[in-house]
């Protein structure tokens, strides 16, 4: 893959290294990637759906912290 | 593994994070947002913002602000799907990123029948701009600017021969692309590209608001009212309102 950016290289890829604690999860029938902030609670990495329209859904997009019980 | 035995909270799937004070909307909004009321108005069309690093298949550290391009497809695919959706504004602020993510939203946007106004505000920068030159027809705020620059000289490279011939084939990608979808013609792109004693650290060309509209690469300097009035107008020109 090619970085084709304004911002210097050594900027991007600063702490590439470090690797990422993911977690897959369902929620009602849509399988999200997280990222686990706390015992209860994730932040929502990435969708993995084939419904377009989940994509619309604001509850769902990436950032967003869903709780649950532990 | 606490995650296998997790218990969702609920079923239903619009649930938002649970809050103390979820039960009050107004005490939410004020909580989020700083502000009394949000107007409940249905919008036509929907706004996909791209913003900083475009990330392409690298997952980039966190430090970076990054738009998702596995998030924007299936998005533009359900913008292009979805009746209700009349339209498409496309707002960049952008400092370039993946060169096959990019050029991928770009092909999707072009391709997308429904009409799509891209509106570049603070940057956008190297992949940025074939993004900004996909849509119907393009604003840049007066502000605004473009840095277009060759691939080769910040490009990373992974798992391919880093040949410079690897690299050009890269960069015709690019130029074809942006040739294709504006006003500006190959030479006059070229010359910006390769131009020297602009950049500090490289060579190519910073464009500004009405440089970019004066070398044809964006199609007028305008504002967010000049791009959702001419988002209206493409949308009534495609459907024509039913005169009674």
């Amino acid at each position: 893959m090619i970085l084709y950016t304004a911002i210097p290289l050594e900027l991007v890829v600063e702490g590439i290294e470090k690797g990422h604690n993911y977690k897959e999860l369902e929620l009602s029938g849509i399988k999200l990637l997280v990222e686990p902030v706390d015992v209860d609670r994730s932040r929502i990495v990435r969708i993995i759906s084939t419904n377009p329209q989940d994509y619309l859904n604001p509850r769902l997009s990436p950032g967003t912290i869903i709780e649950h019980k532990i | 593994m606490i995650f296998s035995t997790w218990n969702m909270t609920s079923s239903i799937i619009p649930e938002a994070p649970k809050d103390k004070n979820n039960d009050i909307p107004t005490l939410n909004t004020i909580n989020q947002l700083g502000q009394m009321d949000v107007p409940n108005l249905e919008s036509d069309f929907h706004c996909l913002s791209i913003v900083g690093q475009i990330e392409g298949h690298l997952v980039l550290p966190p430090q970076n602000k990054t738009t998702k391009y596995e998030h924007i497809i299936p998005q533009l695919v359900a913008i292009e799907q979805n009746p209700k959706i009349k339209g498409l504004l496309v707002i960049l602020n952008t400092v370039g990123g993946d060169v096959e993510a990019g050029l991928a939203i770009a092909e999707m946007i072009v391709s997308m029948t429904k009409p799509t106004v891209s509106l570049v505000l603070g940057g956008g920068h190297s992949i940025g701009v074939p993004i900004a030159v996909a849509s119907d027809y393009s604003f840049i705020a007066e502000t605004a600017t473009m840095t277009i620059h060759p691939i080769r000289l910040t490009g990373l490279v992974i798992g391919v021969p880093q040949t410079y011939e690897y690299l050009d084939k890269m960069q015709d990608r690019v130029v074809k692309f942006v040739v294709e979808h504006s006003n500006i013609d190959e030479k006059t792109f070229r010359e910006l590209m390769f131009s020297t004693g602009n950049l500090a650290r490289d060579i190519g060309t910073v464009v500004v608001g009405s440089d970019a509209v004066k070398y044809g690469l964006i199609d007028a300097v305008g504002g967010i009212g000049d791009a959702v009035k001419k988002l209206r107008e493409l949308i009534n020109q495609k459907n024509p309102p039913l005169v009674n």
